[in-house]
């Protein structure tokens, strides 16, 4: 059945109207059992769209679509797959406004940041991955008594449950490699923060991808998301989430049908500060690193460990910078800080900042809800953490700095690698041999050295240890969403000609 | 039509430095086009070079991103489609070559091959090395600079796309030569790789014949220079590149490409690959060769009643030979060839106007005619019989060139057992060899050396730098 429309209003009375539904073979559907969920704007706490949401039944018919879409679009060439991956690039650059409004609307992401970071982002992201459409390659080799070459063939139909917390983004991530090496894709958005799927669905047929290819849904974690990761005919799921959803979900693809998993789980990123690192530099980043979305990013640098020397320095202009966020509407200009996503992930943090002071670590600044209808959180940091304490260990998804002194070199490392995380970390030194000794030492997937955070199209990013395994970007993502096939030929004796 | 006929550098049409003029005339009736082409005189290639060596040092293009020449490189594809129908004029016009296989081939695969070369250009990577020995090291691949390409006059677009490309992609600045009997098309691309936002001194294209090529090939600033063909030319480029500064040199010299057709050869589609004539030797199993050389003789006969026809028109599949020195070039052939082998088809001239050559077949010429050991570059087709497949690999082999070949059979395994005994940079099986944008395209012996396409033409435009951090 269809399903209705949705419209919101941004700022200079720019309005976008939308379907609500299941986004299911090039169509919007309402879901079966009439199920919905209501989504709130975090800035207001007031109600912004009621959308349809997924449940087992409507797994399957995506599912089921995407199996039949498959058949067709694996005899596509890739060409074609490029040219239409250019295409929604091109589309969502045109809306890049759109996206940025519904992103400041629906996550309390700033609107500039939605429109020049992650909208732009995704763009370059689908752009690098069009590109690997028509390259993917295999190999050649002799072996005795024959010839042999490797294929690389997509997976089939796969999936793809995504967060909330830079949505367009991160699921480009996915969508990009995964839709360039020719695979028909399910994109199950989070359900605190689904709108801006409808869009990207709507310039996914626009695009002129055929039915099924790519279909967008969402639903609860616990309905739509799990009835994925336990389909028996998705042969692929990739995780964007927190670690026990991750963990959950390998679970159940060990128990159905053995789908390949990716998980990117978050982290608790060291920022590492040295006495000869460029002071305003360093500051300029490490604030960004823990503030930046309030720090609601998996690469956040939310353990600072400075050295002795440069120590009262750092923390001095640390502090000031980030007092310095005006906290207001993400659709405003001048607004330098957002919301959290929702009043559950404030009161999370809340309870992470409670605890810390509980343990015994000293309050720096912050550590109080800004009042308003929405969730609204001062930037908070501490000082003299230990390395057991809670708010160095756990990941708070906040904007919560976790700071510590360091005497050596080695103490720094010792300190940023006694974690179960190891997705990024960043170094800040003027000693070039230093910065390839510490990086080398770190136990992180991606290291920046004197800046933070950078995300390339065409550089992996994914963790170790309990960050999860897998990589999104680069070559690296590519092959993710690809199955080598081995082909032998044995070459059989010349047969006898007869003169 | 205008018709352009001044020099393209720094993304502006300007005047030679020298009187001299190239005149063009159209080779399907003989009328003149024009008088006015200009020659790149040393001078004027000394101002290109230094333009594009400018650019590539210090102009906006040396801090383009991968994806800003990406960018570029989608632009220039667009912009080539939109003009088809004025870039395949002018590109006929001078060569006779049919207008419809020039915008349905030519020009479609050069935007194809843009399109594919964009993909690469934000994808260029190095590798790096654990420092188990106290070094970090790295390496890096970089554009060489000034890179440079001279084509002959057959497919003029198909060379910019093939050369062009890849050398854009990797970040060079690049200046085109076509051959000097095809001139107009690649000039009129200039303003479109403007137009596409590549900077002044980016891509440059000039013409000239022999002189111009000459001070390319010597000059101490072009770093590259990739030129397709005779092999005479190609062995004085590669002398003036020693003798100048060791520029990079890429030949492609052209072949005397065998087809081996096995009497278990899929029929159909192996008499349809001679209605291409890319292969210029035919080895035909003993069995089948009579009913072979029958059908050849009926699709040469066909494509013979069509000639002459205006290669403007759409519908118009064969064309002229270049033009008159061609002309007599190949009819010197196919006069060595009636001494020396037995004449199936053709031979002769269509009409009076214009230099129209029947598609031509010899059967069994002796071992050392000219038909059999040199290249013709013309529509005539020579055939030799053999009994066993080593005797047709020995026939296939017996020749100084090695580009491509193929094979019609329908055993896979003697097609994979005789494609790694031919000696030839690339093997078709069952169909004629056609260039494909992943794979490189080249040959071996003198054919030459260096490819064209896949990823390997873009590491021919880049140089490895190793760097070592204690």
């Amino acid at each position: 059945m269809a399903s209705s429309t949705v419209q919101l209003t941004g700022i200079a009375g720019q309005s976008v109207e939308l379907p609500t539904g299941l986004f299911i073979n090039n169509e919007f559907l309402e879901a079966q059992s009439k199920s919905t969920v209501k989504v709130l704007n975090p800035s207001t706490g007031k109600l912004l769209a009621v959308v349809a949401a997924a449940e087992k039944q409507d797994v399957d018919l995506a599912v089921g679509t995407a199996k039949v879409a498959f058949d067709t679009w694996k005899t596509v060439s890739g060409i074609e797959r490029r040219a239409l991956l250019f295409k929604l690039a091109e589309l969502i650059e045109r809306d890049s406004e759109i996206f940025a409004t519904i992103e400041a609307l629906d996550a309390g992401v700033l609107f500039n940041d939605s429109k020049f970071l992650h909208v732009a982002a995704a763009v370059e992201t689908l752009r690098y991955f069009a590109g690997w459409a028509d390259k993917c390659n295999g190999s050649s080799m002799p072996i005795s008594g024959g010839m042999a070459y490797t294929k690389k063939e997509p997976i089939g139909v796969c999936a793809a449950v995504v967060p909330w917390n830079s949505p367009l983004m991160i699921t480009c991530w996915k969508l990009a490699p995964c839709i360039a090496a020719g695979n028909v894709l399910i994109v199950k958005t989070a359900e605190l923060t689904p709108i801006y799927g409808l869009k990207l669905a709507q310039l996914v047929k626009e695009a002129g991808f055929p039915p099924g290819v790519i279909n967008i849904i969402t639903g609860l974690g616990a309905k739509a998301g799990q009835s994925l990761a336990e389909h028996m005919e998705v042969r692929k799921l990739a995780f964007t989430g927190s670690g026990p959803v991750g963990r959950g979900i390998m679970i159940a693809a060990a128990r159905s049908n053995i789908k390949k998993v990716t998980l990117e789980l978050g982290g608790k990123g060291p920022t590492l500060i040295f006495d000869d690192a460029e002071l305003e530099n360093a500051v300029f980043w490490a604030t960004l690193g823990i503030t930046a979305h309030n720090g609601q990013i998996c690469a956040a640098g939310s353990r600072i460990l400075v050295q002795s020397g440069i120590y009262d320095q750092f923390i001095e202009a640390f502090k000031k910078r980030s007092l310095d966020a005006v906290a207001g509407d993400p659709l405003l200009a001048n607004s330098t800080k957002g919301p959290l996503a929702s009043r559950v992930q404030r009161d999370k943090v809340l309870g992470h900042i409670q605890k810390g002071i509980q343990d015994g670590a000293e309050l720096l600044h912050g550590g109080k809800v800004i009042e308003s209808d929405g969730n609204y959180l001062e930037n908070t940091a501490f000082v003299n953490v230990t390395r057991d304490m809670s708010l160095m260990r756990d990941e708070i998804f906040g904007p919560v700095a976790a700071i510590a002194k360091f005497k050596t070199e080695d103490e720094a490392i010792s300190l940023a690698n006694d974690s179960e995380y190891g997705l990024s970390s960043a170094i800040f030194t003027s000693d070039i041999s230093r910065a390839y000794r510490v990086s080398d030492a770190l136990e992180t997937g991606q290291v920046t050295i004197n800046s933070w955070g950078n995300i390339n199209a065409n550089t992996p990013f994914g963790g170790k240890k309990q960050s999860g395994f897998g990589k999104d970007l680069g070559v690296e993502g590519l092959d993710e969403w690809l199955n080598v096939k081995t082909v032998k030929v044995n070459l059989l004796p010349a047969k006898e000609v007869k003169v | 039509m205008e018709i352009p006929t001044k020099l393209f550098i720094n993304n502006e049409y300007v005047e030679s430095k020298s009187n001299e003029r190239i005149s063009l005339s159209n080779p399907t009736n003989d009328i003149a086009i024009t008088k006015d082409v200009r020659v790149a005189s040393q001078e004027d290639v000394d101002i290109a070079v230094a333009a594009a060596n400018t650019a590539f040092t210090q102009g906006p293009w040396s801090s383009f991103s991968g994806s800003q020449r990406a960018a570029c490189l989608h632009k220039v594809a667009a912009l080539i489609e939109q003009n088809a129908d004025r870039l395949a004029h002018l590109e006929s016009l001078p060569t006779g070559r049919p207008i419809s296989g020039i915008i349905h081939f030519d020009l479609k695969h050069m935007v194809e091959v843009f399109r594919y070369y964009a993909g690469w250009a934000d994808k260029i990577e190095g590798r790096s090395y654990v420092e188990d020995n106290g070094f970090y090291k790295i390496v890096r691949y970089e554009p060489i600079g000034v890179c440079s390409g001279i084509a002959s006059w057959n497919a003029t677009f198909m060379y910019v796309g093939w050369k062009v490309a890849p050398a854009l992609a990797a970040g060079n600045a690049f200046i085109f030569k076509a051959s000097e009997k095809s001139p107009l098309g690649s000039l009129a691309l200039g303003p479109l790789f403007a137009e596409a936002g590549f900077p002044p001194g980016v891509v440059q294209f000039i013409t000239g014949g022999r002189e111009t090529g000459s001070a390319m090939a010597s000059h101490k600033l072009i770093s590259k220079l990739s030129f397709t063909g005779s092999a005479s030319v190609g062995k004085k480029i590669q002398e003036a590149a020693a003798r100048s500064n060791l520029k990079k040199v890429t030949l492609e010299l052209g072949g005397k490409s065998p087809a081996i057709v096995f009497a278990d050869a899929p029929m159909e589609v192996a008499v349809g690959g001679f209605a291409l004539v890319t292969a210029s030797r035919l080895l035909v199993e003993e069995k089948i060769a009579k009913e072979f050389c029958a059908s050849i003789v009926q699709i040469f006969e066909a494509a013979s009643k069509s000639m002459g026809a205006d290669t403007m028109d759409p519908n118009t599949q064969h064309g002229p030979v270049v033009d008159r020195e061609q002309f007599e070039r190949i009819m010197g052939y196919i006069e060595q060839g009636k001494q020396s082998a037995t004449l199936l088809t053709g031979g002769g001239r269509i009409g009076t106007k214009g230099s129209f050559i029947q598609p031509t077949l010899f059967l069994e010429p002796k071992m050392d005619s000219p038909i059999w050991t040199e290249e013709i570059f013309g529509p005539v087709l020579t055939v030799k019989t053999f009994r066993t497949e080593e005797e047709a690999i020995s026939l296939a082999n017996d020749t100084e060139y090695g580009l491509a070949s193929c094979i019609y059979t329908s055993d896979i395994t003697r097609a994979l057992r005789v494609s790694s005994k031919l000696q030839a940079g690339g093997v078709a099986i069952n169909s004629p060899f056609l260039p494909e944008l992943n794979t490189p395209f080249g040959g071996i012996k003198q054919s030459g050396y260096g490819h064209e396409l896949g990823k390997d033409s873009l590491l021919s435009y880049m140089t490895a730098k190793s760097i070592h951090i204690k």
